[in-house]
């Protein structure tokens, strides 16, 4: 199972190769392909230019045959009017012919019927060469061989003109395959009377368009105006088959362009895909004939030395690219090599060794940058860790210091509860939650002369200076208060020595009271704190009334205004800090004053410790996980 | 095997008997594939299976079947409805054995774009056929007055391709395959068939005195060859290659690929209506309208008669 999990390792050298080779075999190919179709291109004018030149010798050479019995023709027939008085001496004409012209193996004067009545209908003297070499003559015409409806007599006659007949195996005469070159003879009023022709056996023009070596692999046709093939190497398709027999019905550009070309005596080429390969056909016309000589070269052959040189190149590329592989594969690696020893160190930097040894880089390129890095890496992680641990330690003595600062802000107001525990006619109970270690919130209380003196406050701002500020409030509370008999008056004194020196700024909400635990009378200041709120037997909810005034440290004199109520008994005084209305949950929704009218009436009934933790509880679902932002603090005492 | 035994089994029946009917058989041209039925039904022994002693016997040039039926060289030929018609009551009296083909394949092949019909080509050359097949477009000639210059031709491709003649008469069958085969794309090209003369064409044909003397030796060498055309259209392929067989021997200057066409052509204007399987007959309909059209011509004298020219009086 490993084996199929196995993955070889990846080298930064190895990928590098890997590119360059794919790069370099990309770059190679274009080239190749280019030169290539280049070169094809240059070959494939170099072999038209070729064959059509060895068309061109052929043609010339077919065509000075031709007309040679063009001439002798010509030369013989001015003789065939001085010999229409003897009709008998015209064999001897024929018979001349072909002694002075070896080339030609027949020669025909034939007439119009009846042209001479003592001949009858058919009157042709003709004279050929034997299988013996001997000369014979004949009258050619029969009612087996009516020559006045063959090509080589009737269409001369109708063209008025010379005709080379196309090629035909003539079972009447000459029998073997030939061409009779017809010129139409008139008499003197311009009435034609006869044709005269010389025949010609087309045996040569099989070797001569045979030995047409333009391309090794290539052979040579040839074909009459009828597209019938007068040469061919396999002699059984030659005047039975034409060159567009085998295709007939299919429709094909190259074939539409070969059958137009020939039909109206054009040179050309064109390639034909046939059953057996594709082949790239050569033609031209004879002049005189308009016969077409064809080359029919394989595309291979046309190619073979595209090939050849295609063939070298891939081997060349081949070579070149291993040798670029072997001869590169030592110099990348050692220029990658520094990559990996990086990766080593930059693994003993993370296991803690800043210091551990870089690999020596004498080059000034992307590794002498990534070598500097990786040095300023080590002496940046060096500094910050000793930074890091200066931080680290300081961080810990301030939090130290204010865990001690809490427990003595937390000392300075009472913890015990209940507070006075052998008294039935007062039930008290407060808690104070700072949002930080420390905080701005207070409350305290004490009695003395049976008047229970109270205070609940909050600092503006929270932390440290709002701890500082809270503990001198307090501590201005216990030693001022009771030296004076009225709240106002309390107030007053700590606003004075609050806003001696207070130069930050810094103020003090403050509700602060006398109840008179024999009477039931309140005497009470408020000094920019919340209304506190009264919950009495009956479970009804009131605000007390309370004058606004200012908070203390503010403006050293403002005259405070003090006010009393009646607390009956049974009645709580519930006070609080802006903590509880003000305390937010995730989607920064205020706990609120009516929420904590509610809570308070629907727990009317409960003792004041039971509805301050209520309270708390409360206030906790509300801010669900939200965090705490200020100071928290409830007191709440009952006049019993 | 099966073939081999049936000849065996006619052999042992004809020594037996001791009597063959001899038969000389002669197509109205070379070896090609428009004779395909009855080179089938010969090697098939077709005919020797109804105890006829069949040879074929092809015309030259100068020497056609009619001749060869005239002077009894052949007791039966295949011959053009229109020239059996025209000869019987003249040189030789024929019957209708078998008519093969029912339409007609003459086609009109010319130089120019411009022929629609054969009055576009008044006073102009045009090929025929020495050996006749012509009747219909003389008609229209005489008929037209367009005194057309009639060349007569042994085969006309080569005359034509010369610009000799302006324009060549030829079956779609034969020579305009041939055309096709040159390399030749016709300026236009006129169907007869399409010009209101579509009459039948092949059929075979018996000398009535034959006729009259072996009525039961036509009837079965009609079946028999009726059975090698029914085995051609059934053996496509094989009967191409008994076709070229007889042209080899023959030594006829033409290959496998006209004898294909020729023969798919031949086998489409057996069919009376396109897709459906021959009769074999001749029409009376057919022959009513022919009888009409060449007496009114002059091409014959008095109607021939339809129960005569079948054999049906016998």
């Amino acid at each position: 199972m490993k084996l199929f999990n196995f993955k070889p390792k990846r080298t930064i050298s190895g990928r590098l190769m890997t590119r360059v080779l794919i790069v370099s075999a990309f770059i190679f190919t274009l080239t190749f392909a280019f030169f290539l179709h280049m070169s094809a291109k240059k070959m494939r004018e170099e072999a038209v230019h070729r064959a059509h030149s060895e068309l061109s010798n052929t043609i010339h050479q077919i065509d000075a045959v031709l007309r040679s019995v063009e001439v002798a023709v010509e030369n013989t027939a001015w003789i065939v009017p001085h010999r229409l008085a003897s009709p008998e001496y015209l064999y001897d004409v024929t018979r001349r012919l072909l002694q002075n012209n070896d080339f030609i193996c027949g020669c025909a004067v034939a007439f119009e019927p009846n042209y001479f009545p003592t001949q009858g209908h058919y009157f042709s003297p003709y004279s050929y060469r034997g299988e013996d070499g001997e000369i014979h003559s004949m009258q050619l015409g029969t009612d087996s061989y009516d020559y006045h409806h063959m090509d080589w007599y009737q269409i001369p006659k109708l063209l008025d003109k010379p005709y080379w007949s196309e090629p035909y195996y003539d079972d009447g005469g000459g029998e073997q395959m030939m061409s009779t070159y017809s010129v139409p003879l008139y008499d003197a009023e311009g009435r034609f009377y006869a044709i005269i022709t010389a025949d010609l056996s087309l045996e040569w023009l099989t070797e001569l368009v045979g030995n047409i070596k333009a391309f090794d692999r290539a052979y040579n046709l040839m074909v009459s105006r009828n597209a019938s093939y007068i040469v061919h190497p396999d002699r059984d398709l030659i005047l039975n088959e034409t060159i567009f027999s085998s295709t007939y019905g299919d429709e094909d550009e190259s074939l539409a362009k070969l059958q137009d070309d020939i039909v109206n005596g054009r040179a050309g080429e064109v390639l034909r895909t046939r059953e057996d390969g594709k082949f790239f056909v050569f033609y031209s016309p004879v002049e005189t004939t308009q016969w077409t000589v064809a080359i029919m070269c394989p595309l291979g052959e046309l190619y073979l030395e595209a090939k050849t040189l295609r063939d070298m190149l891939i081997v060349l590329g081949v070579f070149a690219l291993l040798l670029m592989v072997i001869l590169n594969h030592n110099g990348i690696r050692k220029v990658v090599a520094p990559v990996e020893k990086f990766a080593h160190v930059a693994k003993e930097i993370a296991n803690g060794d800043f210091n551990a040894t870089l690999p020596e880089i004498r080059s000034n390129d992307e590794l002498k940058h990534l070598h500097d890095s990786f040095e300023y890496l080590q002496h940046s992680l060096v500094r910050y860790i000793d930074e890091l641990q200066v931080t680290t330690a300081n961080k810990e003595r301030i939090e130290s210091e204010l865990r001690i600062a809490h427990g003595i802000q937390m000392g300075m107001i009472p913890k015990i509860f209940p507070p006075f525990p052998e008294r039935d006619d007062l039930a008290l109970f407060a808690k104070l939650v700072p949002a930080k270690e420390v905080g701005g919130d207070l409350y305290d209380f004490f009695i003395e002369d049976e008047k229970l003196y109270f205070i609940i406050g909050d600092v503006s701002g929270k932390g440290v200076p709002a701890s500082l500020v809270m503990a001198v409030t307090c501590r201005l509370f216990r030693s001022v208060a009771s030296h004076f008999s009225k709240p106002e008056d309390i107030i007053s004194s700590l606003n004075d020595s609050l806003a001696d020196g207070n130069d930050s700024n810094m103020f003090c909400t403050a509700f602060l009271g006398i109840l008179d635990l024999r009477t039931g009378q309140l005497q009470y200041c408020n000094a920019g704190h919340n209304a506190p709120l009264t919950i009495d037997a009956q479970g009804h909810v009131a605000l007390v009334d309370v004058v606004p005034n200012l908070p203390l440290g503010l403006f050293e004199g403002f005259p405070y205004e003090g006010q009393q109520t009646m607390l009956d008994k049974g009645t709580m005084l519930y006070m609080f800090t802006d903590g509880v209305s003000e305390a937010e949950n995730p989607d920064k929704e205020l706990f609120g004053d009516d929420r904590l009218t509610q809570l308070l009436q629907e727990c009317a009934t409960l003792e004041p410790h039971a509805l301050v933790e209520e309270t708390f509880a409360q206030v906790k679902r509300h801010a669900n996980g939200a965090e705490q932002s200020d100071d928290i603090t409830v007191m709440c005492l009952k006049h019993c | 095997m099966k073939k081999y035994l049936c000849l065996l089994s006619f052999a042992l029946v004809s020594l037996l008997t001791g009597y063959a009917q001899k038969i000389t058989f002669s197509p109205q041209w070379t070896p090609q594939s428009q004779f395909a039925g009855y080179y089938a039904a010969l090697e098939n022994g077709y005919y020797a299976e109804a105890g006829l002693d069949v040879t074929i016997v092809h015309p030259t040039n100068s020497y056609n079947s009619m001749n060869m039926l005239t002077d009894g060289t052949a007791d039966i030929i295949t011959c053009e409805l229109i020239q059996a018609m025209m000869t019987t009551g003249k040189d030789v009296n024929l019957v209708n054995l078998l008519q093969t083909t029912q339409h007609s394949t003459l086609v009109l092949i010319s130089h120019s774009g411009d022929v629609r019909q054969m009055s576009d080509l008044a006073g102009r050359r045009v090929g025929t056929w020495k050996g006749g097949f012509s009747e219909v477009p003389y008609m229209i000639d005489t008929e037209e007055k367009l005194n057309i210059e009639w060349i007569q031709f042994i085969t006309p491709l080569n005359i034509y391709i010369s610009g000799a003649i302006d324009a060549a008469l030829a079956k779609s069958y034969n020579e305009l395959l041939l055309f096709y085969m040159a390399g030749v794309t016709p300026g236009s090209l006129l169907q007869f068939s399409q010009l209101g003369y579509d009459y039948p064409e092949d059929g075979l044909y018996a000398n009535e005195k034959f006729f009259k003397r072996n009525p039961e030796a036509c009837r079965k060498f009609a079946e028999a060859s009726r059975r090698g055309w029914e085995w051609v259209r059934e053996h496509r392929a094989e009967a191409l290659d008994i076709v070229m067989k007889y042209v080899k021997a023959e030594n006829v200057p033409t290959n496998v690929y006209i004898q294909k066409w020729m023969l798919e052509a031949i086998l489409e204007v057996q069919e009376d209506v396109k897709g459906e399987a021959p009769t074999y007959t001749l029409g009376v309909e057919d022959f009513d309208l022919l009888n009409e059209t060449l007496l009114k011509h002059g091409f014959i004298s008095k109607p021939v008669v339809y129960k005569r020219f079948t054999g049906g009086d016998q």
